[in-house]
């Protein structure tokens, strides 16, 4: 038999929708200083009742309106070097993922690339990071 | 009979809507050593090359688990995926000092324009295969794109759950699980409340796979 013949067949598995439509936010605050060799912002927990479960999210920042299909949302932050004011304002990239990190917990963790020998940078405009997600059950195998 | 789009989303079966069909399962585990990389292959069997959905872990339970990860990320381990018409391909990079072994699971759907026959998965999966304690998504538009770019109008006035996948030049079919607004050169996919927008954002992109469904995210 052929899959797409069928709308709805019980000869084939299905994705099941454990969780639907969840919200999680956090927000990346303008004065914060971080150093790029430490990269992580700030994350948040959420809790949640997934059982064996997938994920699949979008987000949005509060400067970009499309969401974004995925896990990751990139985006542009302006960031100065608080010891160095002649060098300006410049923009570094924003990285967020939504992660399982156990049965009943998921982490939304806000951060920039990785570097290394960077000098501390200053984030100069508040962010605030939208996901939505819906998690599904992963077969066990 | 026209189909009825009015709340879609509050319903956890809908006849007038496809459903996802996993054609196949698959997992395995794979051990990477401190500062190293693997790229195993995994055959399947079909004749085309499958949309997929991929998740890894570090524990052989998931307790903790990953969608696929792109290379930029904070995490010093990724895995990404990709297939043709004969494998999965599967790219592992460890960046810690110690030995990874990544466990992984892939569910295999058929794409759109594909009309082949498929062995039923009904006894390879949970006990029950439609169960009314869970949602199904509701596949509302689902199609193949032949352009590297191209804008999809859903009009279900939210922001649907989207599912995409892109075709390179080269034969690979990949599953796009992130976004790059400011970097030039990686495919993406925005969504709004009325349209999907795809992007190949000087890419290689053959064409394009998308499934829209009446279910928010």
């Amino acid at each position: 038999m052929k899959p797409n013949e069928f709308l709805l067949n019980s000869d084939w598995a299905s994705l099941k929708n454990d969780t639907q439509g969840n919200v999680i936010s956090a927000t990346v605050s303008a004065g914060q200083i971080f150093n790029i060799s430490n990269p992580l912002l700030a994350q948040s927990f959420l809790t949640v009742g997934t059982r064996n479960a997938g994920i699949r999210a979008r987000g949005k920042s509060s400067k970009y309106s499309p969401w974004k299909v995925g896990l990751t949302l990139y985006t542009n932050v302006p960031v100065s070097i608080p010891s160095d004011p002649g060098s300006g304002v410049f923009d570094l990239t924003l990285y967020c993922s939504l992660q399982r990190v156990s049965p009943t917990q998921m982490r939304l963790s806000i951060g920039t690339e990785a570097g290394s020998g960077a000098p501390n940078m200053k984030i100069e405009e508040t962010q605030t990071i939208t996901f939505v997600f819906s998690t599904f059950l992963s077969p066990t195998q | 009979m026209p189909r009825i789009i009015q709340n879609a989303r509050d319903f956890l079966f809908s006849s007038d809507f496809p459903n996802d069909k996993i054609i196949k399962g698959d997992s395995g585990s794979f051990t990477v050593g401190a500062y190293n990389s693997a790229f195993p292959e995994i055959a399947h069997p079909f004749t085309f090359a499958p949309l997929y959905i991929l998740k890894w872990s570090t524990n052989p339970n998931f307790d903790n688990s990953f969608d696929e990860i792109g290379v930029s990320t904070l995490d010093n381990i990724q895995l990404n995926g990709q297939t043709d018409t004969s494998k999965l391909y599967l790219f592992a990079n460890n960046n810690n000092g110690s030995a990874v072994t990544f466990y992984w699971r892939v569910l295999y759907f058929m794409p759109p324009d594909v009309m082949a026959s498929a062995l039923p998965t009904t006894k390879d999966f949970e006990d029950f295969n439609f169960n009314t304690d869970y949602n199904y998504p509701k596949i509302y538009l689902e199609d193949r794109a032949n352009s590297s770019d191209a804008s999809i109008i859903h009009g279900l006035g939210y922001y649907p759950q989207v599912e995409v996948w892109y075709m390179r030049t080269d034969g690979k079919l990949i599953h796009l699980v992130d976004n790059e607004l400011a970097f030039p050169f990686k495919p993406s996919a925005d969504i709004t409340t009325s349209t999907l927008t795809l992007e190949n954002n000087s890419t290689s992109v053959a064409y394009w796979y998308y499934r829209i469904y009446a279910d928010e995210t």
